[in-house]
């Protein structure tokens, strides 16, 4: 076998990276991040939630994250918008690509929302160890995410949009459409 | 009465149905899959199809097959 070396400085670079990662995820308790939040944005983070510590994760002003939630922001921006609310159990993920969430969003139960994806052109790789490629997710304001959603990378997704229950969305969605289905697709307009 | 055959047509695709299953009468309470979601994708269809633009006091107006028939023929007139 052979012998891992930390010869390579990004290397060593990232393990601290992950060394702290972890240290902030097992030590700080739960309700110094629902302080901290509330202080610094005046967001309402719950105690049951997992939210990163993160520099850039930025929630705005009268935001709900409800009981567990998981946010992991820690390799990208995750911007969330002015009283936007998200319900219990949903994933929030922003790669480096990042994650954008305006405003007044309303956001269901179990919603999962993925901003990166793996690549998989080599055969003889595993695919947890191929390229990770991000281009992000963008959500307008005003939007209506139905309960068990995906939005998975790419996804731009106009103002005004209403998402059907366990739809799929990696498309661009219009502004004011709604979506239903796996793919994703425009069933009505609202007017 | 060709409108009223092809948006026949429309109404027993979204649903589900034998075309002469739908007549006039049909409405979500005597039918299995006629929903919030089914409803908007059947004015959608029959919007695209028949060159006209329904209001939202119109889509919610809809209660069953007879209303359809009517708001399309006020547009078309």
């Amino acid at each position: 076998m052979r012998r891992r070396h930390l010869s390579d400085r990004t290397e060593v670079y990232g393990i601290a990276v992950k060394l702290t990662k972890a240290l902030k995820r097992f030590f700080v308790p739960s309700f110094v991040v629902t302080a901290i939040y509330f202080l610094k944005y005046g967001c309402k983070v719950s105690p049951k939630a997992e939210v990163d510590l993160s520099k850039l994760l930025v929630i705005g002003k009268g935001s709900q994250i409800s009981s567990f939630c998981k946010i992991k922001s820690t390799d990208g921006p995750m911007t969330i918008g002015k009283n936007v609310s998200v319900a219990t159990g949903c994933f929030l993920s922003s790669s480096t690509g990042g994650v954008e969430i305006g405003d007044y969003c309303m956001i269901s139960p179990n919603v999962t929302i993925i901003g990166n994806n793996y690549r998989y052109d080599k055969l003889d790789v595993p695919m947890c160890l191929q390229e990770q490629t991000s281009k992000g997710v963008v959500i307008g304001r005003d939007v209506w995410i139905g309960a068990g959603a995906s939005i998975l990378d790419g996804a731009r997704i106009g103002n005004g949009v209403i998402i059907t229950p366990n739809s799929v969305v990696s498309a661009n969605i219009p502004d004011n459409a709604i979506v239903q289905g796996n793919p994703g697709k425009v069933i009505f307009k609202r007017r | 009465m060709s409108i009223n055959s092809t948006i026949n047509a429309l109404i027993a695709d979204v649903l589900n149905l034998n075309e002469d299953e739908v007549n006039g009468e049909l409405s979500p309470e005597n039918t299995e899959y006629w929903d919030s979601m089914a409803h908007l994708t059947m004015v959608t269809a029959i919007e695209e199809e028949c060159d006209v633009k329904l209001t939202m006091n119109d889509v919610q107006s809809i209660k069953c097959v007879d209303d359809i028939y009517q708001i399309v023929q006020k547009y078309m007139a």
